[in-house]
């Protein structure tokens, strides 16, 4: 065995003793659950309304943890393009108009603070959750043309018992929004010519009437 | 067939490689073993389903806890329950006890021993052994022998809450802190008085000048006390710690609790240079007719303290007393003081509900105003959502319901006011019935 081989059987070995040690000394992380806004594209006109949902995923299905407890993210966004119209919160961290949840959502510059925490018991979260569902529903009007691109800041969401589930979050949207609807060239044509066909019908009209007195 | 050599002999022979990945992996488990302190927090939130593992990342309860003993500070609250997480293996002894700053008399806990999977939260399931009022006061305290090697779960809830699901109300208005001190012991003990059982010149036995010395922080001693013996130990505390002492006897030439049913012990706790009687001394704390007791160090008492151990007849601790002999493991804790925190109770109205969640809810991301803002349930520094969905499971009502108004304090005889009229008719009706007769 050469020297070099020597020394790079030596580098493997510490690399792969690096690992094993890094790997046992690893912190248990908490689980995963993922994030994302849906749809993923959106086109409206210029003037029009549009929604989009935060969606939760990788929860236990309806019965079993973990569940959400709580949540704060951040939805930012082109303010030159759209403006913010409001928030909607579904019922499945509790229904906020009895008492069993807290909502706020807090508009800044090209952003949106969006937060809900639930009063629940733990039990009747994981009996009221599925695996995945919507936590919010934010609603933009398109205030001018162009391409904002919708994404997720600083989540934080907890888990039944209060503590902090690792997020993945799975990617952006893309909002083109495209100039107002205006009259095609071929339906300007046709109007005009049946403008046309209409004045000359009455102009023959008043020279048959000139002509006959 | 020389390729198949080549392999024997790697078989036979691991080579450096494997050798340096071994080592390391060792130097994993101590570097992260080695790091943590013989006093933990639990992470409130920690359920059945999620308990803290003990140490963490889970690892062999006594490689990562050489003195045999780690104390985890914790808060019961109403719905709340705790659940830890520890490894072990089958033949040990496990010996949990719970101590809180009023002795148990204002607070009546259950501690729980569940032998299944870490994530497993089945209300259905029950423990293996369990313990109600074993410990002072309504405490808790159990020893448990373990018959298999794994992960075993330890519960703390209130004593109505017997499917650990966190039904009960104990640390209505605040969460009452606690510390739960978890000791394992073996039939090969790291740590043996110097003098079992006996009561030899020179020994332990003699003058607490001759304690045996344990390490800051304490250690799990085993021992045999004998009639006329007395047993003394020296323990260094600072300050405003506290030491906790508890006290398990053994089954007789066998790794299993006594529970206390047949010998009587008394512990003394004093200063270096003091004798029993002075001091603190405790009987029959519990379990059985066993001793334990828990004591804040003044603020000019730091230094070396002494724990003596002898039958319960001998008050002043001259060795006169018949008990024994019997064996015992002496789990001996020194550790910050545990001051209550009143975490969650933002408004000061000594309950938790829906105004102090709403009140944490508002001011989201804002730093706490220091170590004790009882808005930062976690205590990270930071106010968040953790915070406010923390605080909920400390709510004393369903759903963070706000307490109803108190009600007036009748004496339930009110009732009997609507009868006041009928007396008084009959009485005019026997007046008038007198007054005809005359």
């Amino acid at each position: 065995m050469t020297r070099t081989h020597r020394f790079l059987l030596k580098s493997g070995c510490l690399a792969l003793a690096a690992l094993a040690a890094s790997l046992v000394a690893l912190p248990r992380d908490a689980a995963a659950i993922s994030l994302e806004l849906a749809p993923a594209a959106l086109s409206p006109a210029v003037g029009d309304s549009f929604a989009v949902s935060v969606v939760v995923g990788g929860l236990g299905a309806v019965g079993s943890a973990p569940s959400v407890g709580a949540f704060e993210l951040s939805l930012d966004y082109d303010e030159a393009l759209l403006d913010l119209v409001g928030v909607d919160f579904g019922l499945l961290l509790g229904d906020p108009t009895a008492g069993e949840a807290f909502t706020d959502f807090v508009p800044g510059a090209g952003s949106v603070d969006v937060a809900e925490v639930s009063l629940l018991a733990a039990a009747a979260l994981d009996a009221l959750q599925p695996a995945s569902f919507t936590l919010a529903t934010v609603t933009f009007k398109a205030s001018a043309a162009g391409e904002s691109v919708l994404s997720l800041g600083a989540p934080v969401v907890s888990d039944a018992n209060g503590r902090a589930l690792g997020i993945q979050l799975l990617g952006s949207a893309r909002v083109t929004a495209g100039a107002p609807a205006v009259p095609e060239p071929a339906a300007l044509v046709t109007f005009a010519t049946g403008a046309l066909i209409v004045a000359w019908r009455v102009r023959r009209g008043s020279e048959r009437e000139s002509r006959e007195r | 067939m020389t390729r198949r050599m080549r392999i024997s002999n790697f078989r036979r022979r691991p080579g450096p490689c494997a050798g340096i990945v071994l080592a390391a992996v060792v130097l994993g488990f101590l570097a992260a073993a080695g790091a943590r302190a013989a006093t933990l927090s639990e992470s409130e939130g920690n359920s059945r389903g999620e308990p803290d593992p003990l140490p963490s990342p889970l690892a062999p309860f006594l490689s990562a806890y050489t003195e045999g003993f780690v104390v985890v500070t914790g808060a019961i609250a109403p719905g709340d329950t705790d659940f830890f997480a520890v490894d072990l293996a089958a033949g040990q002894l496990l010996l949990v006890s719970l101590f809180d700053e009023k002795g148990g008399e204002l607070t009546d806990t259950r501690v729980g021993i569940f032998r299944e999977s870490v994530g497993a939260n089945d209300p259905g399931v029950g423990p293996l052994a369990e313990n109600d009022d074993g410990g002072p006061g309504f405490l808790s305290r159990i020893a448990v022998p373990i018959g298999a090697t794994g992960t075993w779960k330890i519960g703390v809830t209130g004593f109505r809450d017997g499917s650990y699901v966190g039904a009960h109300f104990e640390g209505s208005g605040a969460p009452v802190a606690y510390r739960l001190v978890i000791g394992v012991t073996t039939n090969t003990p790291a740590r043996v008085e110097s003098d079992p059982g006996g009561s030899a010149p020179g020994t332990n036995d003699e003058a607490p000048a001759l304690a045996d010395t344990l390490p800051a922080g304490g250690a799990l001693i085993r021992g045999t006390l004998g009639r006329g013996d007395r047993d003394q130990f020296a323990v260094p505390a600072a300050a405003g710690q506290e030491i906790s002492v508890s006290l398990f006897d053994l089954a007789t030439g066998v790794l299993s609790p006594a529970n206390g049913e047949l010998n009587d012990s008394r512990i003394a706790l004093f200063r270096d240079g003091e004798t029993p009687p002075a001091g603190t001394q405790n009987d029959d704390g519990g379990p059985g007719f066993l001793s334990n007791l828990t004591k804040v160090v003044p603020a000019s008492g730091g230094g070396t303290w002494k724990v003596a151990l002898t039958g319960f007849r001998d008050g002043d601790f001259a060795g006169k007393h018949l008990d024994g002999p019997f064996d015992y493991a002496l789990v001996v804790a020194t550790t910050a003081a545990t001051a209550p925190v009143p975490r969650c109770d933002v408004n000061g109205d000594a309950f938790v509900d829906s105004a102090d969640v709403n009140a944490i809810f508002a001011v989201r991301g804002q730093p706490a105003s220091g170590p004790t803002d009882p808005r930062d349930s976690d205590g990270d520094g930071t106010i968040t959502v953790l915070d406010a969905r923390t605080c909920t499971i400390q709510c004393g009502n369903p759903n963070c319901a706000p307490r109803p108004a108190a009600a007036c304090g009748l004496l339930g005889i009110e009732a009997l006011a609507g009868l006041v009229p009928w007396f008084a008719w009959r009485a005019r009706r026997r007046d008038a019935a007198l007054k005809e007769t005359r």
